[in-house]
């Protein structure tokens, strides 16, 4: 995207200075490797440091100067990107010259308060917070089984294996090794070591980034990207059931294409056709045709190598819904669709990418997501204009359906 | 005419067409993206009303017009955005239908797209029959889903008579009795363009655009209004039910409080809504005293939520949570209300500037620009005068709603847990 100023320090910074948003939006990431020893301090870290700080020692005394700087809001939050971890720290603050107040520059302090001077004492955080974190991350660990969609998902994944079965907030057992001095040895280990990005998006320019974030120079080590090993499972099958009453239908397919390379991104494309949007295959057909579902789709995860599909459907049209999917799938092998749902899907995808200027949090996500891949905006979208029925079906014959999991309620 | 809110950094145009069509156009400048949407005020609680004479509909066929719009004789109306690069998307609420795309290209075509397919109805038996499948399919993941049916059996049992009681998508039952003259009724009755706003938001020329609307506009023919009456409520100031316990497999049990307010219309209500919010945050964001003694015996969390609903014939606040410990998180919160309301200048002035912030901050977004304010619109209000009527608010009118709204009589609890 233009207009968008990298520059590497200790720390790598992505500042995009614009005056079109009402705010100027920050973005501290923290990242680390994936790791089963590591995922559930990592996980519950945020959470904790997001509450309280040495200088305002409770939620009560941290979240009153936030909310005197106009709901300066600091969210933290940890996420699993491919092979990596990643630990964020996002701070929205409104525009001085809306408010007429210097509010920019009280927010970033506090956001370092919380960097670098967490509510520690002797290597370990605050105990009472600490408790309340860990009952409170057990009740979100414990809360997936009432979401079907991502209970269904959550054991997809499991069958999957690799990363994708390491689940992203840990398991019970490992919160159970969890204690106020592991937090404090993890955040030592994240400040210390981790990959750090800045990103800032807003009323600002270069020299003013830097001045702000002087700080956090002296933090932050080398990490090298990593991306996920190919998946080699044999294909599963597996069903469980529950009292519910509409039965989910998810598919792993494994996709034989470098996250890095320009096929990842005509990828896009075959997904867009697949089930990506509306007018979609899946959509058109699964939903539109046979009243089988509300929703059916699917979605590509370039970084982890797979694709994957989803259906709301009665339980009793399980093997009729499989086939339909199969069907649409064998359709885009052999390059069977109309020009104009290849021309529909293209300019989907364009327009995906021009309106993320438009909001300063996808435009981050975007960043961050754009140093894994090596190419512009403009690079995306010259690629997909290019890419022909003969480039889809090619690149649908290197999807290969992995595993199959049917959570199933009472039929009707 | 064109209204200036230098406060919020935005000009607005507003023009009433011939037809009775209301149209707000707001230039965004810099971004890329045109947003538009075209609302009707006509929701699931719209299910009695008076044309010639008075008509009662199936439960749920706001919901399901809104999902039959899109198909036309000629095809499906998504593959007409998608040709254009539009996203298009639809939603019924229980007081309005809203149609909407956001483009970056082809912003007239996509415009036009927008309002012809929705002042087209095109309904056959057949595709009506069709359709029950899809929204049978989307009744039943709602009925999977615990937060949606703790929100919708608070409603249950605070309202005894409203029909804001209904599920909006209807039952499986009531939608199977929808025909496709019911359908050609309803939008009859309330697709009319006196009954509709249309907003369009982003990089767009407001002169250009409100051209297009009216040659657009100008070139079709409508009746004259038949609506003429609404089902006249009548609900009682108290609530219907005390508590309502859903038994369903849940992990972790989830409850929420409901406190039933009077309901005001217009800038009266918007004002209404701004002292509640300002009073819950006061006694419920995690810098209120009542929520660090809760955190701190482990009663309160991330988990926790409120928020105050407000329209023209129904208003209520409620409160959020999933605990293992319902019954005490009850009696706690309840009890605490039932105290006299201790709030300062120092708090409210604080909450007054976090509130404002929020909406600030919310302008980014051409989405809830054009929402909220055709919500608020429809309700006779105006958005954009939000953060001079929150700096008239006082802490008397935060006393006043605290003893109006925090009664026992008003409230009532939903649970859903475990059998």
């Amino acid at each position: 995207m233009k207009g968008i100023e990298q520059f590497q320090q200790r720390l790598h910074y992505s500042v995009y200075p614009t005056n079109k948003f009402k705010t100027t939006t920050c973005l501290v990431s923290f990242s680390a490797p994936l790791s089963k020893e590591t995922i559930a301090d990592r996980a519950l870290l945020p959470y904790i440091m997001e509450k309280s700080t040495a200088k305002y020692p409770s939620i009560e005394a941290f979240h009153t100067p936030l909310e005197e700087l106009y709901d300066a809001a600091l969210y933290a939050g940890a996420s699993k990107i491919g092979a990596e971890h990643v630990i964020q720290f996002q701070l929205e603050v409104v525009n001085d010259q809306l408010v007429e107040e210097a509010v920019l520059a009280k927010a970033i302090n506090l956001l370092e308060e919380v960097l670098l001077r967490p509510n520690a004492f002797d290597s370990a955080f605050q105990p009472l917070i600490v408790e309340q974190e860990l009952r409170l991350q057990r009740q979100r660990i414990e809360s997936v089984y009432d979401d079907k969609m991502r209970f269904a998902q959550q054991r997809l994944q499991e069958m999957l294996g690799g990363e994708l079965a390491i689940p992203s907030l840990g398991t019970l057992d490992q919160l159970a090794d969890v204690t106020p001095r592991s937090l404090y040895e993890a955040y030592q280990a994240m400040i210390q070591h981790d990959r750090i990005d800045v990103y800032v998006v807003g009323h600002v320019d270069r020299e003013q980034v830097k001045a702000a974030f002087a700080p956090l120079e002296t933090l932050g080590g080398t990490l090298v990207r990593r991306y996920p090993e190919p998946r080699v499972r044999e294909f599963q099958r597996l069903e469980e059931t529950q009292t519910i009453k509409q039965s989910k239908l998810h598919l792993g397919y494994a996709v034989d294409v470098d996250p890095t390379s320009e096929d990842a991104i005509r990828m896009q494309v075959v997904n867009g056709l697949f089930g990506g949007f509306p007018h979609s295959k899946l959509f058109m057909n699964v939903r539109e045709k046979e009243s089988l579902a509300y929703y059916a789709a699917s979605q590509y995860s370039s970084l982890s190598r797979m694709l994957f599909v989803y259906a709301g459907i009665d339980g009793a049209n399980q093997a009729k819904t499989e086939q339909i999917v199969a069907d649409q799938l064998v359709d885009l092998q052999a390059g069977t669709f109309e020009d104009e749902t290849l021309e529909q899907t293209k300019e989907m995808l364009y327009h995906q990418r021009r309106q993320l200027g438009d909001n300063p949090r996808q435009l981050i996500a975007w960043m961050s997501g754009s140093d894994i891949r090596p190419f512009s905006l403009e690079e995306e979208m010259t690629i997909i204009e290019r890419t022909s029925r003969d480039d889809v079906a090619k690149l649908a014959q290197r999807i290969d359906l992995k595993a199959v999991y049917c959570l199933k309620g009472e039929t009707t | 005419m064109r209204v200036e809110f230098p406060h919020v950094g935005e000009t607005l145009h507003h023009t009433v067409l011939d037809n009775g069509l209301t149209v707000y156009l707001l230039k965004k400048v810099g971004y890329e993206k045109t947003y538009a949407t075209f609302t009707t005020k006509y929701g699931s609680i719209d299910r009695r009303f008076k044309t010639e004479e008075w008509t009662e509909v199936p439960d749920g066929i706001a919901h399901f017009l809104e999902h039959k719009m899109f198909e036309k004789e000629d095809g499906d109306v998504f593959q007409k955005f998608g040709r254009f690069g539009a996203s298009a998307n639809a939603f019924t609420s229980f007081t309005r239908t809203a149609y909407l795309f956001g483009a970056t290209s082809n912003v007239e075509a996509n415009l036009t797209t927008l309002m012809d397919f929705v002042q087209t109805p095109y309904f056959t038996e057949a595709s009506v029959e069709k359709e029950k499948g899809i929204i049978g399919q989307e009744i039943q993941m709602y009925q999977d889903n615990p937060g949606w049916r703790l929100y919708f059996g608070l409603i249950e049992a605070i309202y005894a008579t409203h029909p804001v009681n209904i599920d909006i998508a209807g039952t499986i039952e009531s939608i199977g009795k929808i025909t496709a003259d019911d359908l050609y009724t309803c939008h009859r009755a309330f697709y009319h363009p006196s009954n509709m706003v249309l907003f369009v938001v982003g990089n767009i020329d407001p002169d250009d655009v409100l051209a297009q609307i009216k040659t657009n506009q100008g070139a079709k023919t409508f009746d004259p209004p038949l609506l003429t009456a609404r089902e006249p409520i009548e609900e009682p100031e108290t609530v219907h039910q005390a508590e309502r316990v859903i038994e369903m497999d849940v992990s972790v049990p989830k409850v929420m409080i409901g406190y039933k307010d009077t309901p005001q219309a217009g800038a009266a209500g918007m004002k209404q809504e701004l002292i509640v919010e300002l009073l819950m945050h006061s006694l419920f964001d995690t810098t209120a005293p009542l929520y660090a003694e809760l955190y701190a015996e482990g009663l309160i969390d991330d988990a926790f939520s409120f928020d105050y609903t407000s329209e023209d014939t129904f208003a209520f606040a409620a409160l959020s949570m999933e605990t293992p410990h319902v019954d005490t998180f009850v009696s706690r919160i309840t009890s605490a209300l039932e105290r006299p309301l201790h709030v300062d200048d120092a708090t409210l002035t604080r909450k007054k500037r976090m509130m404002k912030g929020q909406f600030l901050k919310a302008l980014n977004s051409p989405e809830f620009i054009a929402n909220q304010f055709s919500r608020y619109a429809l309700n006779g209000g105006n958005m954009f005068e939000m953060p001079d009527v929150l700096d008239g608010i006082t802490l008397d009118e935060l006393y006043e709603a605290y003893d109006r709204l925090f009664q026992a009589d008003k409230r009532s609890v939903c649970i859903v847990k475990k059998p």
